[in-house]
């Protein structure tokens, strides 16, 4: 099946089970009038443009740090901005451990470098020769090629070893104490990007996969340089095809292009030509996969110098010169990545941390207050000889990163919107309850392991669309009134998924832990948005989730006085009113 | 029964979760009145009724092997592996050609060459821009945002005509247009459709089938990226409403899903153009669809020849479900008001690689179809020599990619020679833009060919445009306003100028301007003490061309 129908068959799927009317929305026909009766509905809000958006001053504009102060104190509204960039959300008990610690101590406990992934899968090697004593991986994901004489049993194991690798990651981003590592194995497999149906071997994907999580935070360099010949990435820009005199430009091409320094410069300027693509495009000649090394490290990354094209490269104007000749051996010299990152440097340190800067604070980079922030951000990467830690760790603390002007002006990815919901309601998920999420992100167009093309996930605004968003509103409204249900899809594994329930007493236990449980009507709507949604509500916006949730008396003046279970709709209704407002699909 | 028992009662989940929000009291949206004076006011063209399907071809379609130059011994020593080379090879070609020295690649021709011999299909070859750049993601914004290969812009070319047919503030205010001006058929819409202001298309995945989401706030949002954001989304939601129930209305029309044709549901192609299908059928006033079909992307094992594989299988799926939908069109009665393009980032490189694959490369034909399409071959073959290869060995386009564009908004959408130029040149929505090259709005005739008169067979009389790129009214400030705001208005040279203002009847309010006014950036001050609250449009003529943009007074 490919893509579009995969898509089709989940999202229809979704829209039939959970359709909402929009009968039950709809508004009673405007009376022909002109809008001088009710001004304020007249006032037609303009759509700025990047070029004549006239923003607020941002604060500051470099690395240095945020200190919380009595305007902008460390409370649930930057706690959550914190978690919800740094990872998917944080439950009200977080939000409440949290504001009891020193916010740089939580920002350090988000980079541990000890906590990799759930306890119950082991750790693979990222290599063959990474140094560390290979464990055996699941049996699942041993597939191993060219076994099967029934082809169409090997797709079906292919296929359910590939769905396990996507409810395993989908799990894991669920998991608290991993957020930031997730979050950043996300970046990366939208960065160096395979898609699991070109490279086909499971095991090879899972390594992949894996590796980025390990590196999540570690020496950018080093990826580059191991990600050049994982089997993975061999497969995926056809490296394995990359021979002597015939060479084949996909991977020489992306690997300056998407994985490290773009097509320009952020002046405009080219940061490359043709004559480097095939200069590098041969250079990496000779590097393949051994189809027959046994398991459990089965299809090592192989290099066989008699693919090797030995002429010398012109790369980026220097002096001709051979690049990566070897006689043997399972990893790769470095001269041609330390060769494209001495002459390329300044432009792979804005490229990368641009992207990071996109991933964690803003989308928007065609201001000069970003750029100079990116500026520095760069400027830090080279000095820790692309070490990534200290950069993210100076950004997730800067004073910029808490601007107000940023804070709710990232839209949600289909996993932050779908996690963020679970994390909201604290509800936990094993890996077939990941396996259910994971297709309702699909149909959200985000299909883990299977991005549109090789530049990844466009993201930001293209999440949003007159498709995505009335999708969205039905797994809130179904989520949040008690269950989203299991997709039953034709695939034969989705069938058997669970649905993802929130039962009236998850409700009672989180409204419990709101201050205004026992409070008035309108704290706990204010307390309840404000947690839900990013941006601080204004008393406009406050009021018409009052109107809009339909919630009379007694809910509105006898608040206090009602029963836990009495409280159990109002609180699904007024959540799930919230999200279906603008605001709810920010982070 | 109290409202909380009631909703007690119901089961939750998701069926129930929905009747409690059975509100009538959502924020009603801002239902003008609008009266035909109005619409003349704004001289919001009516629809001209012509239907464009672009059809994507993701990935880079490799040319040489789309409409092979079958005589050009080039093509056989460039493609020894991948292309018709033998003698067998070139019998296969036989039933397919266009001309003697040109045939479409089998799979594709065994639906297209009958379209061409009806004269239903344009090939254009040899069609690229100079300078070509080779990167997928950048020659396809250059495609979508019609730029010259150095120059990076922001819009796209069907968003920058398609604004011009809609208000300002679309999609708040979708003004006579109760339709998407475009759809896409995807989850998300293509840069192509980019304004400078908003996206003029809406992504839907089965219109048949669609569930609206609403917009429940219009406050003004703050003055941040924060705000910037928030009312992107409002937008989109907005659009989702609006178009939300027409889709309802068109889609209950008895038979608007029935097609004449059998389109298979193995085809991608096939599966977008069957809803496109269902669209124009059902009455959609919809001008542009957008439709892919990807995969495109052959640096290894192309499979040009095998129509079930690689390249081959790409072509049979597009000569066939292009031919079905044109049937399809035909047999419903709308063939005289559908055309369709393909278009493809780049073509690939002459020489095959070492992967029976091909690398990226630059030139390739474009597709024309449909019956009002003057179906002919249109320019040279590719020179395939070495002296006419660029020095990576690619080919060197003869035909810009957005001569087909000026052909198509001029002859198909009526677009006016000062409009398009504007479109094709003139991205950027200030006047002082310094575009550097193709000045000329890539006019055509070119190459001596008196055939690009004739692309369309009928073509459409250019109808004035509301806009003139000689002058450009900018939104009042502030707005909405109080008491008294500030009109700005640009003019390339210096013009008798009149500024009127309207009420929301179309009576005029007060004149603000009438005189000559010098080159650059000229205010006026207008003056609402005296009046009630409400919209009004202001008003700018310069040389008998007009822009109005809508100003809120509050009280």
């Amino acid at each position: 099946m490919d893509r579009r129908s995969f898509l089709q068959s989940v999202g229809v799927a979704a829209a039939g089970t959970a359709a909402i009317s929009s009968d039950s929305f709809a508004s009673a026909p405007a009376a022909g009038g002109l809008p001088s009766q009710s001004p304020q509905l007249s006032q037609s809000p303009q759509f700025l443009s990047n070029s004549d958006r006239d923003r607020q001053q941002i604060v500051s504009t470099d690395l240095s740090p945020w200190t919380p102060s009595t305007s902008q104190p460390w409370d649930v509204h930057t706690i959550n901005h914190l978690y919800r960039r740094a990872g998917f959300g944080a439950t009200l008990a977080e939000i409440k451990a949290a504001s009891g610690k020193s916010f740089s101590s939580v920002v350090d406990a988000l980079l541990d470098d000890t906590l990799l992934m759930r306890p119950t899968v082991p750790v693979l090697p990222g290599n063959a020769d990474d140094g560390k004593t290979p464990s055996l991986p699941p049996a699942w994901l041993r597939v191993p090629p060219y076994v099967y004489n029934n082809p169409i049993q090997q797709q079906n194991d292919y296929y359910t070893a590939q769905m396990k690798i996507r409810s395993h990651w989908t799990a894991q981003m669920d998991l608290p104490e991993v957020m930031l590592r997730e979050k950043m194995t996300l970046f990366w497999m939208n960065h160096f990007v395979i898609e699991a149906k070109k490279v086909v071997w499971p095991q090879a994907t899972y390594n992949f996969l894996t590796y980025m999580r390990q590196n999540a935070w570690g020496n950018f360099k080093k990826m580059v340089s191991d990600v050049t010949i994982m089997p993975a990435m061999l497969y995926y820009l056809d490296g394995v095809l990359n021979v002597g005199q015939a060479p084949n430009e996909n991977y020489a091409r992306e690997l300056q292009e998407l994985f490290t320094m773009g097509v320009v410069d952020k002046d405009g300027k080219a940061n490359y030509t043709q004559s480097d693509v095939e200069g590098i495009a041969h250079a990496l000649t000779g590097w393949t996969v051994d189809y027959q090394s046994p398991p459990p490290n089965i299809l090592p990354a192989l290099y066989n110098i008699d693919l090797h094209n030995t002429s010398k490269q012109t790369i980026y104007d220097t002096t001709p010169r051979i690049y990566n000749l070897k006689a043997s051996g399972a990893s790769m010299d470095m001269d041609l990545i330390d060769h494209i990152f001495d002459q390329r440097g300044d432009k792979i340190a804005w490229y990368i941390c641009s992207k990071l800067y996109q991933y964690f604070v803003y989308h928007d980079i065609s201001q000069k207050g970003e750029r100079d922030v990116i500026d520095a951000m760069a400027a830090l990467f080279k000095a820790s000889n692309w070490e990534l830690k200290p950069v993210i760790a100076a950004l997730l603390k800067s004073a910029h990163f808490f601007d107000e002007s940023n804070i709710g002006a990232e839209i949600k990815s289909p996993f932050e919107h779908l996690i963020g919901l679970l994390r909201t309601f604290d509800i936990q998920i094993d890996e077939l309850a990941a396996g259910t999420l994971y297709y309702y992100a699909a149909g959200g167009s985000q299909i883990l392991l299977d991005p549109p093309n090789v530049k990844g996930w466009p993201g930001y605004h293209n999440w949003i669309s007159t498709t995505t968003l009335p999708y969205r509103d039905i797994i809130q409204t179904a989520l949040v009134g008690g269950s989203l249900p299991t997709l039953g899809g034709s695939d034969g594994y989705s069938n058997a998924l669970p649905s993802i329930d929130l039962p009236d007493v998850m409700i009672t236990a989180w409204g419990k832990q709101l201050t205004n449980y026992n409070g008035t009507f309108d704290g706990i709507v204010k307390e309840i948005a404000t947690y839900l949604c990013a941006q601080r509500p204004s008393d406009y916006v406050l009021n018409r989730y009052i109107e809009k949730s339909n919630l009379f008396p007694p809910n509105v003046y006898e608040w206090a006085s009602l029963s836990d279970q009495e409280k159990v709709t109002p609180l699904r209704i007024l959540a799930t009113t919230i999200s279906l407002f603008a605001d709810f699909q920010l982070t | 029964m109290k409202r909380r028992d009631f909703i007690k009662s119901l089961p939750l989940g998701i069926a129930a979760a929905s009747v409690p929000f059975s509100i009538g009291t959502l924020f009603s949206g801002r239902a003008f009145g609008r009266s035909p004076m109005l619409d003349t006011l704004l001289n919001v063209q009516s629809d001209t009724n012509k239907v464009l399907v672009i059809i994507n071809l993701q990935g880079g379609n490799d040319g040489l092997n789309t409409v092979i130059p079958l005589q050009d011994p080039n093509y056989d020593k460039h493609r020894t592996d991948i292309g018709y080379v033998s003698s067998a090879d070139k019998a296969m070609l036989t039933p397919y050609h266009l001309r003697g020295d040109l045939a479409l690649n089998p799979p594709l021709g065994a639906d297209f060459h009958s379209m061409f011999s009806d004269g239903k299909l344009a090939v254009v070859q040899n069609v690229g821009y100079s300078n070509p750049n080779r990167s997928h993601f950048r020659a396809t914004d250059i495609w979508n945002t019609a730029s010259d290969s150095e120059i990076v812009i922001s819009t796209g070319w069907m968003g920058r005509y398609l604004e011009t047919q809609v208000p300002d503030t679309y999609p708040i205010d979708i003004g006579n247009s109760p339709d998407p001006l475009a759809i896409a058929i995807d989850y998300s819409t293509s840069l192509a459709f980019q304004g400078s202001r908003s996206v003029m298309a809406s992504a839907v995945i089965d219109p048949s089938k669609y569930n609206a989401a609403k917009n429940y706030t219009d406050d003004p949002p703050p003055n941040t990226n924060a705000g910037n954001e928030l009312q992107f989304v409002r937008g989109i939601l907005t659009q989702s409403d609006k178009y939300g129930q027409r889709f309802k209305d068109v889609f209950a029309k008895s038979g608007s899903t029935t097609n004449t044709v059998t389109y298979p549901s193995v085809n991608p192609l096939a599966v977008q153009l069957q809803k496109v299908a269902w669209c124009i059928k059902g009455g959609l006033q919809t001008r542009v669809y957008f439709v892919t079909l990807g995969g495109f992307d052959t640096h290894v094992s192309q499979n040009t020849k095998d129509p079930s594989a690689g390249q081959g299988l790409l072509h049979k799926y597009l000569g066939e479900a292009i031919s079905l939908f044109q049937k399809d069109i035909e047999n419903m009665g709308f063939a005289d008001n559908v055309i369709g393009m393909t278009y493809s980032e780049f073509g690939r490189r002459v020489n095959q690689n070492g992967s029976f694959g091909t690398d990226h490369g630059t030139a390739a034909p474009m597709f024309l179809f449909g019956k009002p399409i003057n179906g002919e071959l249109y320019g040279e073959n590719p020179k395939l020599d070495a002296a006419h290869l660029d020095i990576y060995g690619d080919l060197q386009a003869t035909f810009d990619f957005r001569q087909i564009y000026a052909a198509l908004l001029t002859q198909w959408f009526g677009v006016s020679d000062e409009l398009r130029k504007s479109i094709l040149n003139k991205p950027a929505i200030t006047l002082t833009d310094d575009f550097k090259s193709s000045t000329n709005g890539f006019e055509f005739p070119v190459n001596g060919s008196s055939k690009w008169q004739n692309l369309i067979t009928n073509p459409v009389n250019a109808v004035s445009q509301s806009q003139s790129p000689t002058f450009e009214l900018y939104q009042n400030q502030p707005n909405p306003f109080i008491g008294t705001t500030t009109i700005k208005f640009a003019l390339t040279e210096s013009s008798r100028v009149l500024l009127e203002v309207f009420d929301s009847r179309g009576s005029l309010v007060s004149t603000v301007a009438n005189s000559y006014m010098g080159r650059g950036t000229n205010q006026a001050i207008f003056d609402g003490r005296t009046l009630p609250s409400g919209t009004y449009y202001c008003r700018l003529e310069v040389n008998g061309k007009t822009m109005t943009k809508p100003m809120v007074l509050v009280k």
